[in-house]
């Protein structure tokens, strides 16, 4: 069951990330399937470089989409994985890269360390961002995710808040990349993880409280399998 | 409208007399240049823009290698799409994208009597590459002149009628959903012809008829042709030649060229908006 509630709170924290780009960065950001599998290739050489990479795509991707609807943002994000992936495939030249793995035992059951890792980081940050949803400081994202336009006449910094976004979010996919990884990395490992993120996401922002209804399902979604 | 088909008829003879290996890349772009041009009359036509066109042609192919008998379900696989019009126009694209996407996963893990799975099924039968080539000619031809002829007709009018207001297509009486359903059946139809083509030519369906490689070909084929139908089919012949002559040097060229055209495509169209 350990292993089951990191990989819930990992894609928790994935599906959340999903919903803040879409609700507030107006993009469905479809570059985190390459995010991560950057971070599963960076943490060949050390783990902690998917932080910078990771910030700068993100970065990268914000200064490049700001400008454009979400339809053609979200184009744009399919593009910039598709290419992210083929640097990746063109630099390591190989198909299949295999990563050294380590078990630890956790309340008498074992699990693969770096995922008790990823399960630990996407915990903090579902607490902090719940903490900050909780605060007042919230209060410019809530009104970016109703209505862009009345953001801006509000005197919110939007354009700031969609960099913070992406670039936070951005980095946290690359980091949970280099930990959450299966141990084998190749170009296209990121898509199953978006895929399944992406449900959650949907099924999520059919409601209001959009957020914690992502930890509900992502909870659910992951540990079923459990009891059948 | 004949002079275009006597070109294209000209065009995809010349193959046949350049060797096998030549003759096997033309084919595969035969069979891809059916799945672009029943995307095209989807996008143009009917106003749906599908990242998806892979899920109709990989049902078909793996339908023909589990039985063909099942080819017959072929027809319902508009359904699928159906579904996805739901989401709106806007989500459409992504939606099919991503139902793709799981289709590709999921399929790693479907395994019948021991085979399947990342591996894929044979299918159980085979045609010598002329014979195929031949059909595969004849089928892209047909497909060419059906949706010329339906983009004209009477039928395609009233299609297009309810691409470009639903309101006012309801208005003067035509039904929306019908006509939305006709457009997709004939789109996924030719998709799932393509596909059972795609099935026999490798004798063999793996996951990879899911994959990005195929879901993604027909848009930027589309994009690359400047959205003329006759030049999906030369676009299509320019893609995989690419691929296939690149493929020594630097494999899987195709998604450089895809990745390039879909921040293009996304720029210039929030450029043409604003004019």
């Amino acid at each position: 069951m350990i292993s089951e509630i990191f990989t819930s709170a990992f894609y928790t924290a994935f599906s959340i990330s999903i919903l803040l780009c879409y609700r507030v960065g107006k993009i469905l950001n479809l570059s985190f399937a390459s995010f991560f599998t950057l971070g599963a290739y960076l943490s060949i050489l050390n783990p902690l470089l998917a932080i910078p990479f990771g910030a700068s795509a993100g970065f990268i991707l914000h200064k490049l989409t700001k400008k454009l609807s979400i339809a053609n943002a979200t184009i744009f994000s399919l593009g910039f994985a598709i290419a992210i992936e083929e640097i990746l495939r063109i630099y390591f030249r190989t198909e299949y890269i295999i990563l050294p793995v380590q078990k630890i035992t956790l309340f008498g059951e074992m699990v693969v360390g770096s995922h008790a890792i990823s399960g630990l980081i996407s915990t903090a940050f579902v607490t902090i961002f719940l903490c900050f949803l909780l605060s007042k400081k919230s209060i410019n994202l809530r009104v970016m995710e109703e209505d862009l336009e009345l953001a801006e006449i509000y005197g919110v910094r939007t354009e700031r808040l969609r960099l913070i976004v992406l670039t936070i979010t951005g980095t946290l996919i690359a980091f949970l990349g280099s930990l959450h990884n299966p141990g084998i990395v190749y170009p296209t490992l990121g898509w199953q993880y978006l895929i399944f993120s992406v449900i959650i996401a949907t099924l999520a922002n059919i409601f209001e409280r959009a957020y914690l209804f992502a930890i509900l399902f992502a909870f659910v979604i992951t540990c079923l399998p459990k009891f059948f | 409208m004949l002079t275009k088909i006597l070109l294209i008829t000209l065009f995809l003879l010349f193959p046949l007399f350049l060797g096998y290996y030549t003759t096997f890349i033309a084919l595969i772009s035969i069979i891809l240049g059916i799945l672009t041009i029943s995307w095209h009359f989807m996008e143009k036509e009917i106003g749906w823009v599908s990242f998806g066109h892979s899920v109709p042609f990989g049902i078909a192919a793996y339908l023909l290698a589990l039985n063909p008998t099942l080819l017959f379900l072929t027809p319902f696989i508009f359904l699928i799409f159906l579904f996805f019009s739901f989401f709106g126009r806007r989500l459409f694209p992504f939606a099919t994208f991503i139902a793709s996407i799981a289709l590709w996963n999921v399929s790693h893990y479907f395994v019948l009597n021991g085979k399947g799975g990342e591996e894929g099924f044979g299918v159980p039968f085979s045609m010598s590459l002329g014979n195929l080539y031949t059909l595969s000619m004849a089928l892209l031809l047909f497909c060419y002149v059906f949706f010329e002829i339906i983009s004209k007709s009477n039928l395609g009018l009233k299609i297009k009628a309810v691409r470009d207001d639903e309101i006012a297509a309801k208005s003067v009486g035509i039904d929306p959903i019908r006509f939305k359903i006709v457009g997709f059946f004939f789109s996924t139809t030719f998709a799932s012809v393509a596909g059972v083509l795609h099935a026999v030519s490798f004798s063999h369906v793996s996951p990879s008829v899911f994959s990005p490689f195929y879901a993604l070909f027909p848009f930027v084929v589309s994009k690359i042709s400047f959205d003329k139908r006759w030049a999906c089919i030369v676009g299509s012949f320019v893609i995989v030649s690419l691929s296939h002559s690149l493929s020594a040097f630097l494999p899987e060229t195709h998604y450089i060229l895809y990745s390039v055209v879909l921040m293009m495509i996304a720029v210039v169209k929030k450029n043409a908006e604003n004019l």
